[in-house]
């Protein structure tokens, strides 16, 4: 037996005691501490954690959600990490305030809009906004009516939005949201399922400022830390997408921009650049000066994040001062 | 006369589901609920794993637990108290009585 102190990013601690053969998830879990799991199996990313000090045996994966840098770092899935001795982690989420426990509620879907070719908005209005208390930079899991399966999409709306909360979905060809946004069921009115508020992907605000290189979608965590922080922080928002047809909220953007003091907006395409949006990817958007003293905030499809992730360490920082969420392509 | 009985939905003819096997099923206005043959007695639970949107109908029963598709999770079928992690808070159990060879919800 073993104990294991967790480190949140305000400063507070709680130690728990790790049975042998038990991962820290499953202590957690057992002992009723607010670390944040989900899929247990170490490929959703709500569990990462950076051990600093004592020795730990890590399941191995074929596909490690993180890289080989941030495992010799000592990052990694806490459902995959058993003690050998007492040992210390540090989370990348404050204890206070605490969101709400991942529970069950119900929604009713209020509004869909089609934002581009591929993206959708739907604004959804949970049933019971007392128990989905929700940090900026979680995820839910939505389950449209008649499917068995659930998908999970970061959140974009900011807390005080609740009872509504604003998702963005990307249109996935054979997915089975896809499908269902495509249907006539997908109306104002439908009664969907949620689970939530999942994942430990929140806003650093230990840096000068902080600064969001996101792809897509990805744009979602993103926007809810800046609706959410309502202008008190320096924020740069750098937003990629692929072609002219799959930008979305451009008009949006520069508006919260003009209108949020601290907030600047730089929007780059990979084709079809062309006026006030640039040409290329959402990292190479960062000047030098950029780069240095900020917190970096990366979201989107792992191949968008990794290569940020790459330019970002070749300029210095280090892995404690990126954070990533990682978005699988669902289907 | 006045039909005392509680109101009962029927499910199914109970020789369609032979002991160990278990079919769901979605009555309007309820949660997915899942109906097993536990030895030739009939349990009726949440058919929803209580951890993530999962259907323990996709799952494996083994004896009285059936453990959960998506994460491993697993719950006891004649109490729906959760057995193993990462599941925690017990599913809702529900009554079930056969008629006439048809197995009806009492709900």
């Amino acid at each position: 037996m073993f104990r294991a102190t967790l480190h949140f990013q305000d400063g507070a601690a709680l130690t728990l005691p790790v049975a042998d053969g038990e991962t820290v998830v499953e202590a957690a879990l057992n002992a009723e501490l607010p670390l944040r799991s989900d899929c247990m199996s170490g490929s959703c990313g709500s569990c990462i954690a950076r051990c600093t000090a004592g020795e730990v045996s890590r399941v191995a994966m074929d596909q490690p959600i993180v890289d080989a840098d941030e495992i010799a770092a000592g990052i990694y899935p806490t459902c995959l990490t058993r003690l050998r001795s007492d040992a210390h982690f540090e989370l990348d989420y404050p204890l206070t305030p605490q969101p709400s426990p991942v529970g069950r509620q119900r929604g009713r879907l209020v509004r869909i809009d089609r934002l581009a070719a591929t993206i959708s908005r739907l604004i959804i209005e949970v049933e019971d906004p007392d128990n989905f208390q929700f940090q900026p930079g979680q995820y839910l899991r939505l389950r449209p009516p008649g499917l068995k399966v659930a998908r999970a999409y970061s959140i974009a709306s900011a807390p005080n939005a609740l009872p509504m909360i604003e998702l963005l979905i990307r249109h996935v060809p054979g997915g089975q949201v896809s499908g269902w946004l495509d249907s006539d069921a997908a109306t104002a009115g439908a009664k969907l399922t949620l689970q939530g508020p999942l994942g430990g992907f929140a806003l650093d605000d230990r840096a000068e400022r902080s600064v969001f290189i996101v792809g897509g979608t990805g744009l979602a965590p993103a926007l809810s830390m800046i609706r959410a922080s309502g202008g008190k922080r320096p924020m740069l928002l750098c937003f990629g997408c692929s072609r002219r047809e799959d930008l979305f909220l451009e008009d949006e953007l520069r508006h919260l921009a003009a209108t949020t003091t601290g907030l600047e907006v730089r929007i780059a395409l990979m084709e079809g650049a062309s006026g006030s949006v640039a040409s290329g990817t959402a990292v190479a958007l960062l000047a030098p000066e950029d780069i240095a003293g900020a917190s970096h905030h990366l979201c989107g499809p792992p191949a968008m994040v990794d290569a940020a992730r790459t330019v970002l360490r070749a300029a210095g920082i280090a892995p404690g001062h990126i954070r990533a969420e990682r978005f699988a392509i669902g289907g | 006369m006045e039909n005392e009985m509680a109101e009962k939905t029927a499910l199914c003819e109970a020789a369609s589901l032979a002991p160990g096997e278990m079919a769901r099923f979605e009555l309007d206005g309820e949660d997915p609920m899942l109906l097993i043959n536990d030895e030739g007695e009939f349990r009726l639970i949440d058919d929803d794993c209580t951890h993530a949107i999962a259907s323990l109908s996709e799952g494996r029963l083994e004896g009285q637990t059936i453990f959960c598709p998506l994460h491993g999770g697993s719950f006891n079928i004649r109490t729906g108290k959760a057995c193993s992690l990462p599941c925690k808070q017990a599913l809702r159990t529900y009554d079930v009585r056969v008629d006439d060879g048809t197995v009806y919800f009492l709900g």
